[in-house]
């Protein structure tokens, strides 16, 4: 159990529980944000780890949140994985740009998922 | 359905699909309602991506396909008219449909397949020309542009290096001599797979960082009276920059049929070319020896270079030339490779594996891609080059540098080199200070050269670094059994609806038994002579009881569903209908956010369905007519719901022709509905009212909506078991507004217990107009009949005992206790013995060898432990 914490924003509601499921099973705690304005209303609470976030989403979509995010003094440093069913480089590139460290294209792969958590988040496998 | 992942998705994706219907129907009426795409779009980008976690690739592919379409919309570069709307409701219903299927059985029917590729062809058809493939060589390389038969057999691998373009391979070449990794994925479609829906050309396509792409035929094409266009007899071949997560993931459908492993520089090398001869060649050769055993490559270099330029570009060894300089640019170049390209420029012969300490003859690429040597460090080097790539793009920004610390820092820790930690913190602190990337950057060079990412120790073997319990796809990932501590309460709850009606039923057994205490208190003050003990039981009662009613109230609540649950879907049936029949009509919905009980709202939409199709076909007239009538040509139709007392009341307004008493009279006289007599005695509303009967059908010209063998009269049947009511009201001409009004909830029924026969009875209370005693002199024979009058009504009478055949009980003086009661839209009369209290019950159906026996509405349990039976007085009468 690595106790770590994780913030999935994503709106989809099965894939958030495939989330909860996959990573929660891990050993992660993970909590849980329905578009980009709850996203971010979390994070500023603190205590994650690691940030999941969907890009395409209402009200605030993924890139405009991790843009906000690393306007945040308090959340420059934590990593973030954006997830997209899109596999293109455009997509990714521009990811990159506002400031996400890595770039999952949806569906995950449970194994992959949860050993870029791992990875980001310094837990041990 | 045991996958709880699915059991979340389907009534997810019902919902979306909802979503998506009725915002393309906004669209239709307005192309420009930016809001409504981008409802539509994301909606169906959820399913999409939801759907991804499950064995449904049909349904993945079809919803990806309207998803492309709906983006061109979004984006203007497509327009949106009703043909398009046709095609993609055509494609969400049948998205539905699977959805439907996937609840039943938790997989696709088996021609979803065939079907996902009909209509997805369908929708891309509408996209215009699929992007164009980068590069245009994989274009050139389309199956059938030059089907030469010959041609293909004499390419086949293992010579299948040979025949990527020259320049991709020395491109390729290149980048391998620079330390990236070069990945040749080799993909072999299904032949049947498209039937499958799979277009191999745009997977491989889909894989980043290609290089190059050959396309050549599997199987020797054969005669042309023989080929088989349906059969895929391709073989991709591709060289790609892109690390091997990321080619799976772009494969991840067709991971079976791909192997993927990287490319040693060496096996690039191609060199064509005229053969020549002369002794300068043997003099550089020995040159060059004489600097690569010396280890000196600037020296090889101008060598190189001075000979390239005196040697014609079509030569052999011009092009060994070329490959060198290219092997030489590296920093630090491959001896071995370096020495074997000298080789090669002095005896015309490429030997690709001169000591190498790897065997050539396993020419990489056969190794299946699920076997990968080792993800996690393969992915931990994608993760590092991914910040490395970010810092290089952004250069100095103290933001980006915090967040590729922290992942630096942990990529490390995770993979348990504590010591190279404090390196790449030091290079951090270099970075802040000298306001720039660069000591960052080496430091990560430094962590990713040093091989192997993973200390071995710390690195158990990929299968045992997974979670317990894992499975191979997310589909059947179960849910874990604990959840993790900390996580926040959600703020809805999605529930089975089984799960409601077990607790409204366990509410309902509750509610019963506590009216067993009131008896009990009397027992305790009549046989027990305790009267205080009386009193506490009938405190506790009432604290019980208001608790049994708040609980009642609070579970009913939780059944409530709005009544958009079924306005909802007559935008598109409405539309549907509207273009068969060449009306035009604009529907207006008000009210959807009314509430009633599930049960009601459930059984509400056959009889609104009816109506709503009886209004359309017969009341609202074809644009023509109204516009010879000076009406608007589009009509307008109204549904319309709201809450009255204890009632919702759902109106459907048209204004079509209206409904022609003079018309109904006729029809019903001819189908024997009623007599010639009585339809002349009838006024205009009772005429109306005709419609209702059974064996009315309204279809005074059937067409193909309403000739469908049911008429109103299931209105009328289906609304009154529910406990409503149905009234019509019309003005010829002007239109026509039918009424339904209908109780909240159906959980509780109040009854009225009667006496009769000795035996106790319920009478549901919606059917009770008025209790009345009448004195025997007033009930009155007419043709054996009794009757009486009731504020100048007759209204006839019946007995309960006989029509329950129960023995008769003698008739004495006293006056008769009289229900009377509205059954199928007429009042009567029955004659108890005696009324009784009235009591809120919960109905239980009669069950097993009971449910046979008509005239029973339910039973329900007395206070006593008695079961009561209900009365079903229209079944009864």
């Amino acid at each position: 159990m690595s106790g770590k914490r994780i913030l999935v924003v994503e709106d989809g509601i099965t894939m958030r529980m495939f989330y909860q499921d996959v990573l929660g099973r891990a050993g992660f705690v993970v909590e849980e944000a329905a578009n980009g304005v709850e996203g971010l209303e979390k994070a500023l609470l603190g205590g994650f780890d690691l940030m999941i976030v969907d890009i395409n989403m209402p009200k605030m979509d993924g890139y405009e949140l991790v843009t906000r995010i690393r306007r945040e003094p308090s959340l420059q440093a934590i990593p973030v994985v954006t997830i997209s069913t899109e596999a293109k480089d455009a997509d990714a590139s521009r990811a990159y740009a506002v400031g996400a460290n890595f770039y999952i294209v949806k569906p995950a792969d449970p194994v992959l998922l949860v050993e870029t958590a791992r990875l980001l988040t310094g837990a041990q496998a | 359905m045991t996958n709880p992942l699915l059991a979340r998705f389907i009534p997810e994706a019902r919902e979306l699909l909802q979503v998506s219907a009725s915002g393309l129907l906004k669209l239709e009426r307005n192309p420009t309602d930016e809001t409504a795409i981008n409802e539509v779009f994301r909606a169906v980008h959820t399913i999409k991506g939801s759907s991804g976690l499950f064995d449904a690739l049909a349904l993945t592919r079809l919803v990806h396909a309207a998803e492309d379409l709906l983006g061109e919309v979004r984006s203007d570069a497509l327009q949106i008219d009703s043909a398009l709307v046709d095609m993609l409701l055509d494609s969400l219903d049948q998205v539905g449909q699977w959805i439907d299927e996937l609840e039943r059985r938790a997989v696709l029917p088996t021609d979803a397949d065939a079907v996902a590729h009909r209509m997805s062809t369908l929708l891309r058809q509408r996209l215009g020309t699929p992007d164009d493939a980068p590069g245009g060589e994989p274009a050139d390389a389309l199956p059938g542009t030059d089907p030469a038969p010959g041609d293909a057999a004499a390419t086949l691998p293992p010579a299948l290096l040979a025949r990527l373009p020259a320049p991709a391979c020395l491109d390729a070449f290149r980048r391998a001599c620079g330390g990236e990794t070069v990945h040749l994925v080799l993909y072999a479609p299904e032949p049947g797979c498209f039937f499958n829906g799979t277009d191999p050309l745009q997977a491989i396509q889909q894989v980043p960082g290609a290089l190059a792409l050959d396309i050549a035929a599997d199987q020797p094409w054969g005669p042309l009276e023989d080929l088989d266009p349906y059969q895929c007899n391709l073989h991709f071949a591709l060289l790609s920059t892109a690390p091997r997560p990321e080619i799976e993931q772009a494969m991840r459908y067709e991971l079976d049929r791909v192997t993927i492993a990287p490319v040693r520089a060496r096996d690039l090398v191609r060199i064509e070319g005229a053969a020549s001869d002369g002794p300068i060649w043997d003099d550089f050769r020995a040159a060059a020896s004489a600097f690569l055993d010396a280890g000196h490559h600037d020296d090889l270099r101008k060598a190189v270079a001075a000979l390239r330029s005196v040697a014609g570009p079509t030569l052999w060894r011009r092009q060994a030339l070329d490959w060198l300089e290219v092997a030489l640019s590296a920093g630090e170049p491959d001896r071995d490779l370096v020495a074997a390209l000298v080789a090669a420029a002095g005896t015309g012969r490429f030997d690709p594996a001169p000591a190498d300490p790897c065997p050539a003859g396993e020419a990489p690429a056969q190794q299946p891609a699920s076997q990968a040597a080792d993800p996690r460090e393969d992915l931990a080097r994608t993760v590092l080059t991914s910040q490395q790539r970010a810092l290089e793009r952004t250069g100095y920004d103290a933001e980006r540098l915090a967040s590729v610390g922290t992942v630096v820092g942990n990529v490390l820790l995770s993979l348990g080199r504590d010591a190279e930690r404090g390196a790449i913190r030091a290079a951090l602190d270099e970075a802040r200070e000298t306001r720039s990337v660069a000591p960052v950057l080496s430091a990560l060079s430094a962590v990713l050269d040093g091989a192997p990412l993973q200390r071995v120790e710390a690195a158990p073997a990929p299968a045992e670094a997974l979670p317990q319990g894992f499975a191979e796809d997310a589909a059947s990932v179960p849910v874990a059994g604990k959840e993790p501590e900390g996580r926040l309460a959600a703020k809805s709850l999605k529930v089975d609806q089984a799960k409601i009606d077990l607790l409204m039923n366990l509410i309902g057994e509750l509610v019963v038994s506590k009216n067993a205490l009131p008896f009990l208190a009397k027992r305790a003050e009549e046989t027990y002579a305790s009267r205080e003990m009386s009193r506490e039981i009938k405190e506790q009662y009432a604290v019980i009881d208001r608790l049994a009613q708040e609980m009642q109230g609070a579970i009913m609540q939780v059944r409530m569903l709005p009544v958009a649950e079924i306005f909802d879907r007559f935008p598109r049936l409405v539309r549907d209908l509207a273009r068969k029949l060449g009306k035009r009509i604009d529907l207006v919905l008000e009210g959807e956010d009314t509430a009633a009980d599930k049960t009601i709202i459930e059984a509400l939409g056959d009889p609104l369905l009816h109506i709503v199709r009886n209004s359309l076909d017969h009341g609202i007239e074809a644009p023509e007519e109204r516009r010879a009538a000076g009406k608007p040509a589009t009509a307008r139709l109204l549904l319309k719901a709201r809450q009255e007392a204890d009632s919702v009341v759902i109106e459907v307004q048209d204004n079509g022709r209206g409904i022609d008493p003079a018309r109904i009279r006729a029809a019903a006289v001819a189908k024997g509905v009623v007599g010639q007599e009585e339809a002349d005695r009838l006024s205009d509303q009772e005429a109306i009212n005709l419609i209702y009967r059974p064996g009315f059908s309204t279809a005074l010209e059937v067409s193909d909506l309403s000739g469908r063998g049911v008429g109103m009269d299931v209105v009328l049947t289906t609304v009154e078991k529910l406990g409503g009511q149905v009234s019509v009201s019309s003005r010829l001409g002007e239109g026509t507004t039918t009424r339904l009004a209908l109780p909240l909830s159906m959980a509780v029924t109040r009854i009225m217990i009667v006496e009769t026969a000795g035996s106790l009875y319920g009478v549901p209370m919606d059917m009770i107009v008025e209790t009345v005693r009448v004195p025997r002199e007033r009930i009155r024979m007419i043709k054996k009949a009794e009757t009486f009058v009731l504020r100048e009504t007759i209204i006839p009478l019946l007995r309960l005992s006989r029509l329950l055949h129960l023995p008769e009980q003698p008739r004495g003086e006293a006056d008769a206790a009289v229900l009377v009661c509205h059954v199928n839209g007429r009042r009567v009369g029955l004659i108890i013995d005696n009324f009784r209290e009235g009591m809120d019950v919960i109905l239980k159906p009669l069950e097993g060898v009971l449910a046979g026996i008509g005239g029973y509405a339910g039973t329900t349990l007395l206070g006593d432990g008695r079961v009561l039976l209900v009365l079903d007085l229209r079944e009864l009468l």
